[in-house]
Parts: C-alpha cells; sequence; structure tokens
C-alpha cells in the first residue's frame, strides 16, 4: 500500500533525533509531580468533586500527561508551513489524498511516540502511583485514545486549511493550542466546568480526544457507556474527515500555489 | 558607543520590527487568549472547591498577573537569547556576535531583545492589578521597591538558566531542544510553590530559583512572608545562578567552531 511509506519515513526520520524524546520524558513527572500536589491540596478533606475522588483525579491528569505526545498533532502546523511556503504545490501533483497522506504520516509519529515516550511515561507513572483500574477498561481506553488522535488530526486539518485565507501563522497556532487544550480536557477534567459549558461541549468533538478516554481508563462509565462513546468518537473520525475533504477542495479551488 | 546608546537603538530598532509586522495584531488576541486561560482554570478549582493552600482566589489571581508580568519582562529582556543565540551557534551564524567591536554577552543580550513580549507584561501588569483592586490593597513605596528587586533578581535567574542552556549549547549538537524542558518547569509557577512540600520548595527557591519569577514577589506583596533574611538568601542564590550561567556561556564559547550543528 503506497500509503504505508508515509509512515514509515516518518518513522524513521524520528528515529534520528535523540535528544527529543529525552527531554519530552524529562518533562513528564514535572506535570505529574505538579498534578498530584495541586489535587491533593485543592481536593483536601473532600472525598468527591465532579464525580470524581482524588484517586480518579490524579489518573485522569496522569493518563492524559502520558498520552499527550500520543494524541498531538502537528498536522495543522505542517499543513500551514506548506500552504504558506507555497511547496503545497508539491504534495497536490502526486497522486495521494491529503488527508489519509496526514494519516499515515501520523501513524508513523506516533509508532515513535508510543515507544520512546508513552511506554517509559507509563513506568515513570507507576513510581507516581499511577495505576490500572481494571484491563477491560484500559483496552477501552487505549482504543478510544486511537480515535481520540484521529478525531484531533482532523479538527488540526480542518484548523490548517485556515491558512488558505491567513498568513500570519505563529499567532493563530498559538490560539489553536491554547483553546484546543482546554476543550479536549487536557488541563482540567471537563465535568469539573458548570453543567451549562458541559452540556455545550457534549454537542462538541474536543471531549473525545483527551477527556472520554480518560474517563474510560479510571472506569467512571459503565462497559455500555464506553462502548457507545467509542462507537461516537468513530462517527466523529468519519464526520471530521468528510468536513475536511469538503473544505481541502473548496480551499484548493483558490489556491495560487505562490505562498505567502 | 556606549551600552546605553546600543540599549536605545536596539529598542527602537525592535519596536520598528513589531510594530510593522502584520502578525503583531493577532499576536496580542493570541496573548490575551492565553492569559486569560489560567484565571479561567482558577475559576473552575474555586468553583467546586474552598482554594488552593489556603490562597484566596483574588491572591491567586495576583500570583498569575505577577508571574506573567516577570515572565513578560524576561523574555522581553533576557530570555530570548535562548532561541536567537541557541540558533544562531546551530546554524554557524554565532560569528556575528564575535566579530563585532562590543563584549560579547553584552551584544547577546542586547541582539536577543524582543518587544513580542511586551502584551505579556501590559496583560500581566491588567490581571495583577485587577487582583490588587478586589483584595482592597493599596500600593505603597515598600511594595514597589520590593516588586523592583524582584523583577531584577528574576532577571538575574533568566540570565542563569540563558547562560547555562546556551553555554551547553556550544559543546553538544541540538542542545537547545532543552529549552523545551525549561519551559515545561513553567508548569509550576501557576500555583504557589508551598502546596509542593518542603523539599520542592527548597528547591524551587535556592538551587533553581524559579520561585523568584513568581511565588515570592506575590507573596511579599500580599504581607504572607516579610523576612529580610529570606530576601537575602533568595538575591544570594539568584546572584549564584547567573554566576553559573556566565561561566558555562565563558566557557561554551571557547567550543565554538562556526561550523553549526
Amino acid at each position: 500500500m503506497k500509503y504505508l511509506g508515509f509512515a514509515r519515513i516518518t518513522f524513521n526520520t524520528n528515529l534520528a533525533s535523540r535528544i527529543e524524546p529525552l527531554i519530552n520524558l524529562a518533562s513528564k513527572p514535572v506535570f505529574m509531580i505538579v498534578s498530584i500536589f495541586l489535587w491533593s491540596v485543592i481536593y483536601g478533606r473532600k472525598v468527591v468533586i465532579g464525580g470524581f475522588t482524588l484517586d480518579n483525579t490524579i489518573n485522569y491528569m496522569m493518563f492524559s500527561t502520558i498520552f499527550s505526545s500520543f494524541y498531538g498533532t502537528m498536522a495543522s502546523n505542517i499543513l500551514g508551513k506548506r500552504i504558506l511556503r507555497g511547496n503545497l504545490i508539491v504534495d497536490l501533483i502526486k497522486p495521494v489524498d491529503y488527508g489519509i497522506k496526514s494519516v499515515f504520516i501520523t501513524l508513523g509519529a506516533k509508532l515513535y511516540q508510543v515507544m520512546f515516550s508513552v511506554i517509559p511515561s507509563l513506568l515513570i507513572a507507576f513510581l507516581f502511583g499511577f495505576h490500572i483500574y481494571s484491563p477491560l477498561s484500559a483496552f477501552l481506553s487505549f482504543v478510544a485514545i486511537f480515535l481520540g488522535l484521529l478525531i484531533n488530526l482532523f479538527l488540526n486539518l480542518l484548523w490548517g486549511l485556515l491558512y488558505f485565507k491567513v498568513k500570519q501563522f505563529f499567532p493563530f497556532e498559538n490560539i489553536k493550542q491554547t483553546i484546543f487544550g482546554f476543550l479536549v480536557g487536557a488541563y482540567i477534567p471537563l465535568n469539573f466546568l458548570p453543567s451549562i459549558a458541559q452540556r455545550i461541549f457534549s454537542y462538541l468533538p474536543f471531549q473525545f480526544v483527551v477527556y472520554v478516554p480518560s474517563r474510560i481508563f479510571i472506569s467512571t462509565y459503565t462497559l455500555e457507556q464506553s462502548l457507545i462513546y467509542i462507537g461516537v468518537q468513530a462517527l466523529w473520525v468519519i464526520i471530521l474527515y468528510s468536513l475536511f475533504k469538503i473544505g481541502w477542495h473548496r480551499a484548493l479551488l483558490k489556491f495560487e500555489g505562490v505562498g505567502a | 558607543m556606549s551600552y546605553l546608546k546600543l540599549l536605545r537603538r536596539y529598542m527602537a530598532m525592535k519596536l520598528m520590527d513589531y510594530l510593522s509586522s502584520n502578525a503583531a495584531a493577532v499576536q496580542i488576541v493570541a496573548d490575551l487568549i492565553n492569559a486569560l486561560l489560567q484565571p479561567l482554570i482558577y475559576l473552575i478549582i474555586y468553583h467546586v472547591s474552598p482554594g488552593i493552600g489556603g490562597w484566596s482566589f483574588y491572591e491567586i489571581l495576583f500570583l498569575n498577573g505577577i508571574s506573567i508580568f516577570i515572565f513578560g519582562i524576561g523574555g522581553t529582556m533576557i530570555l530570548s537569547m535562548l532561541w536567537n543565540i541557541s540558533g544562531a551557534i546551530e546554524q554557524g551564524t554565532f560569528d556575528t556576535f564575535i566579530v563585532k567591536p562590543v563584549k560579547t554577552i553584552p551584544l547577546m543580550i542586547l541582539d536577543s531583545l524582543n518587544m513580542w513580549w511586551i502584551t505579556d507584561i501590559v496583560y500581566g501588569l491588567a490581571i495583577a492589578a485587577y487582583a490588587l483592586v478586589k483584595l482592597k490593597i493599596t500600593l505603597s513605596i515598600l511594595n514597589i521597591i520590593v516588586l523592583l528587586f524582584f523583577i531584577g533578581i528574576s532577571q538575574l535567574f533568566f540570565f542563569g538558566v540563558a547562560g547555562i542552556i546556551i553555554g551547553l549549547s556550544f559543546k553538544f549538537y541540538r542542545f537547545n531542544k532543552v529549552i523545551d524542558l525549561f519551559w515545561s518547569v513553567k508548569a509550576f509557577e501557576k500555583y504557589p510553590i508551598s502546596i509542593y512540600g518542603k523539599k520542592m520548595s527548597f528547591f524551587l527557591s535556592f538551587i533553581y530559583p524559579f520561585a523568584v519569577a513568581n511565588y515570592y514577589p506575590a507573596s511579599f506583596f500580599l504581607g504572607k512572608l516579610s523576612s529580610p533574611y529570606l530576601l537575602l538568601s533568595l538575591l544570594a542564590s539568584s546572584l549564584a545562578f547567573s554566576l553559573a550561567g556566565y561561566i558555562f556561556l565563558k566557557l561554551g564559547m571557547k567550543h565554538y567552531s562556526s561550523a553549526g550543528g
């Protein structure tokens, strides 16, 4: 299959860098320590906040930290730079679908992240008290975080289409990073938000990137709920891919290939 | 040419560069969204719990404002060296700093002035001022002197960080990636270091004196701390850290080969 080559090349390119995974790994305990101390202080004598025990919240935050390099993607960054530099034209002359190509590039990068970031981070997290609630919920959460990655990828590609219109790359990437980080539930569990905000967020795809997989992991959903959410995730992947395809074709009609 | 004159010229040049950029307006919005994120997280935390380590909502908002403000000054004056100089080392263009008839380290600082952080200074001040009004705390001469003191020693700390990372970038291939690690430690600055326990507080105060840029200025300002001995100890640790940075820079420059990497 022609797309597998993109995954292989990305994996091999990532293999060449040695210091990035080490630095990425070294930063994980920082976030874990902050989470443990912060939430322990916040809970104080309280047993449950927003339906979560202290143990649930700390494990939620750790799960989010461990997998941050897995569900994170550079797709909008790569697409934006290629549009603004004008070299997207090289992609267009190749007989490949840019969305599917991005999926395989991401898979290559994520295979590397699993080997050099996720697994070592898991080992570090166990030292800080991270634990698996049940083998089944762990398995389902891995499926959910994989689908979360695809949702995040297509959300990023949709954001990347913005660069067909605007020329200011870095500020828009900063805005995306802040907004997406909050909406996916990476900074704070979304069930701590007021109920009206939770209801609005439930109609958006963002919560399926981190919040839902983390909740499946800490077993705060029943098996039936977990399976339904995984189904909804698959549906969001299809919807977002279709939206990207429509947006892509429309954007290309006006693309001049000159760059900015 | 005196350094003051050079500073004026560089600042004018960098300001023109900033104001003429098309991206500046969007970056102002991006920085605003970024500055409002942490207060939003505090709001959520204080909505579901009694608070964080005995700090009221407006006290912790003040801590956040002071932190953004001091990091804004640091980014404008010192921290941008991290990207500017380590980038020049990687590309093999550091020679431009050596051949000019000015001392290398001051030139590195001047060339790295970065006006893109000005919005952080403004937003940080605005958040801190809003929190102070809500706390009904009025400014006193002593408060301002303490704040100026911490602005000064936090720049010493930032210089230490920049010096160590840049110094090692001369020796090790692509060492500038370590900047990301420095940035991840920023996760500690969002909350009072007293919540992290005694050992971690000691580490962030005297070994890696990160807290001089956020926790201590806020605590002294709010009257939570007042010991002059503590002030002197923090000054000593920041001085020692900046000296370490200076030594790393000096030793590192001896390894520069113009080859890049």
